[in-house]
């Protein structure tokens, strides 16, 4: 692989869905060592940004790159992604270790960081258990670990908070914590508006599928929240 | 305008078929052992290489959009398929009444119909699909996919039905037609190609319109939306 | 705290997939219990349907061996994603370097392995109701079933991923994988038929084998494709 990933940045991208506008002349940089809030009602193309970002979705118009030039959608710059998205992305069939372990082997990522990040997100204990009888927060830890396993560069959070409690909430900080300062480039998206505001470097607002807010340093996601939706319904 | 060069061209598949009909039934003979039930000949034959050119437009066509992402090749596409099964159905309802006169049982084992046959279902299944998957991009790729798979099959459904069944000593022979009948078919042959060329325009027509409705529909919810963008600058800060 | 990848072979990420799925199946047995049982309903209704009891049995006995592996690769195809998708596993696999082939290639693996195994039960079953004694004309008749089967597998586990997300795929996948499978069954058929008769079965053998080697090749190219959508989670809606 190649250096470090410096930035990924969405120039003036659109998606739609049939007749539908997702997301529409999305124009975002994102460097390394933030942490951006993704804040927006349903159906704003929160999850559509996710998807652009993680390749997954190809943009109708405008195009995603890496590093202001490299398009983000080779392979190899997709394996720098780590998503947790809506869906857990887990098999339930299987035991926590094992889907770890089974992912770790496809990236080629040594067997031992299996080990270390069933720790990380407290599941040592229940790491034989099968997925189906983990409850919520569990399985969000656990598709945490699953995202972090290879080390990516850019990591997109779609909802992380959902079904947490708090002492797992506080992992998560943490883990966010960690990434920041190992200079990834982070994209939470979430409807928590009491989120700790000095986690995040930056917070976007997006309604109706546009970027209808970009802040630095946000001093209240929900004050910023607020005021976004405010101008574009009055 | 392309709608008045269409006009023409359904103007000249129409005068096309009424001649080929002239040729086929006033032209050209009666045949001694078949009859009347012969004249089938003329437009069975013609219609099935009509549908295996829209069975083979709609493969090129999908691998030009798998590979390309062009939606006009899905429109073309979707034209080849949809009038190649239209003629090809004409064939499979033609070529039994063809072997019921000629060999006194609706189905034989003929190589060319059972091959047509299975073409037909696979185009069928490509029909359908495409009308249970709606217009959406997964559904577009599925239909390219399957005119793909479908089309690559044909060689070797032939070899092996060729090879169950050639032996088989009923097979339709065209040799030995007359002079007449040679040119009742070369009529009957431009007659059936214009009306194909006729439908597959028509039809990618009616897909471009689709295509324009949806594409005027997204930039109607734009435009609405780009009022609004002017109001909300003063919390974009970073450009 | 970087951590070096090796990137695996290719070989080594269908391994692991295959690994994961059999070590999902042992677990459950759904799969390899139902299509057992499906296939003795089947050849219990050729039974009564009176196939059995005709002057020229032992001559139909491999069509119908033949049908009964081609309704049994469509129970088996058609649940290929299941499990994948119920959650998304699919797209946190897709995210991998390599691993759309190597996913291609391990459900192949893994659905022929299936088949395989019930065919080798379906051989014995209607070996049995129409008294042929297969291995008495060599082996092929199980040859032929085999390479068949891999043929089945490569056209059926394409399309369970193509139609992955589809409305009434359960009727879509037999609708569409029979007809393309008609070489298969043809060549499969008369192979036997040969072998029974002492003919050389040779040249259905080959035909066999360039229908395999065609479907895996364009298998794997629109399989990649498909995933590609169809795993993107995010559906495409209207």
């Amino acid at each position: 692989m190649g250096g470090a990933l410096r930035s990924v940045e969405l120039r003036s991208a659109t998606r739609f869905f049939g007749r539908h506008v997702a997301l529409y002349r999305c124009s975002l940089k994102l460097v390394a060592g933030e942490v951006v809030a993704v804040l927006g009602p349903n159906g704003a193309g929160k999850s559509t940004l996710a998807g652009l970002l993680a390749t997954t979705l190809a943009p109708s118009e405008g195009e995603v790159l890496a590093d202001t030039n490299r398009p983000l959608e080779s392979s190899e710059l997709r394996a720098r992604v780590g998503w947790v998205s809506h869906e857990s992305m887990l098999q339930r069939e299987l035991t926590g270790r094992e889907q770890l372990a089974l992912i770790a082997g496809l990236y080629g990522v040594e067997s031992e960081r299996v080990a270390f990040w069933l720790e990380r997100v407290r599941l040592t204990a229940d790491a034989d258990r099968a997925i189906g009888t983990y409850s919520r927060g569990m399985r969000q830890r656990l598709a945490l670990a699953r995202a972090l396993l290879s080390e990516p560069e850019l990591v997109l959070l779609d909802e992380p908070t959902t079904g947490l409690d708090a002492a797992s909430r506080e992992v998560l900080w943490e883990l966010i914590g960690d990434l920041r300062a190992a200079g990834r480039i982070v994209v939470v998206i979430t409807h928590d508006l009491d989120a700790p505001p000095e986690l995040f470097t930056r917070a976007i607002v997006l309604s109706q599928g546009r970027l209808v807010a970009d802040r630095s340093a946000p001093e209240s996601l929900s004050a910023l929240y607020a005021a976004a939706l405010q101008r574009v319904t009055p | 305008m392309m709608s008045d060069k269409l006009s023409w061209m359904a103007v000249f598949a129409s005068l096309a078929v009424l001649s080929a009909l002239g040729a086929v039934f006033g032209y050209a003979p009666v045949e001694a052992s078949m009859g009347i039930v012969q004249k089938i000949f003329y437009f069975h034959v013609s219609s099935a290489l009509a549908a295996y050119t829209g069975f083979f437009l709609c493969c090129g066509a999908s691998i030009y959009y798998l590979l390309k992402g062009d939606r006009r090749a899905d429109v073309v596409a979707r034209a080849g398929a949809e009038v190649g099964v239209l003629f090809c159905t004409f064939v499979l309802i033609s070529g039994p009444l063809w072997a019921r006169k000629a060999w006194g049982t609706w189905w034989t084992g003929e190589p060319r119909l059972m091959l047509t046959m299975v073409a037909a279902l696979i185009f069928y299944a490509y029909v359908v699909v495409r009308s249970i998957g709606g217009r959406t991009e997964i559904t577009r790729r599925i239909c390219a996919a399957l005119a793909i798979l479908g089309v690559a099959d044909i060689p070797l459904v032939h070899f092996a039905v060729q090879k169950w069944r050639g032996n088989h000593p009923r097979v339709l022979r065209n040799g030995g037609i007359s002079d007449e009948m040679e040119v009742a078919l070369t009529v009957a042959m431009l007659a059936v190609f214009s009306l194909f060329t006729t439908l597959v325009l028509l039809r990618i027509r009616v897909g471009m319109a689709e295509e324009k409705v949806e594409r005027l529909h997204r930039l109607a919810t734009a435009r609405g939306n780009d009022i609004e963008d002017r109001r909300r600058s003063p919390l974009l800060e970073n450009p | 705290m970087s951590v070096p990848h090796r990137t695996p072979t290719l070989l080594r990420q269908v391994w692991l997939l295959l690994q994961k799925d059999l070590r999902v199946e042992m677990r459950t047995g759904e799969v390899v219990a139902t299509s057992l049982l499906f296939s003795a309903v089947l050849v219990s209704l050729f039974v009564f349907a009176g196939f059995s009891t005709r002057k020229a049995a032992s001559e139909g006995a491999p069509g119908l061996l033949w049908m009964a592996s081609a309704f049994v690769a469509v129970l088996v195809v058609t649940r290929t994603f299941e499990r994948e998708r119920e959650d998304g596993a699919v797209t946190a696999l897709l995210l991998i370097p390599g691993a759309s082939t190597a996913l291609f290639f391990a459900k192949l693996a893994y659905n022929w392995l299936l088949l395989t195994l019930v065919q080798v039960v379906l051989l014995l079953l209607v070996g049995g109701v129409f008294s042929v004694d297969w291995f008495a004309h060599g082996f092929a008749v199980a040859g032929a079933l085999l390479l068949g089967g891999f043929g089945l597998c490569a056209v059926g586990t394409t399309l369970a991923a193509l139609l992955a997300a589809m409305r009434l795929r359960e009727v879509i996948v037999p609708v569409v994988l029979f007809p393309l499978c008609v070489p298969l069954l043809i060549s499969g058929a008369q192979a036997s038929v040969a072998a029974i008769r002492g003919d050389s079965s040779a040249a259905w053998m080959v035909t066999i084998a360039l229908f395999d080697l065609l479907f895996v090749g364009l298998g794997q190219w629109l399989f990649g494709l498909a995933l590609e959508v169809a795993g993107g989670g995010e559906g495409d809606s209207e």
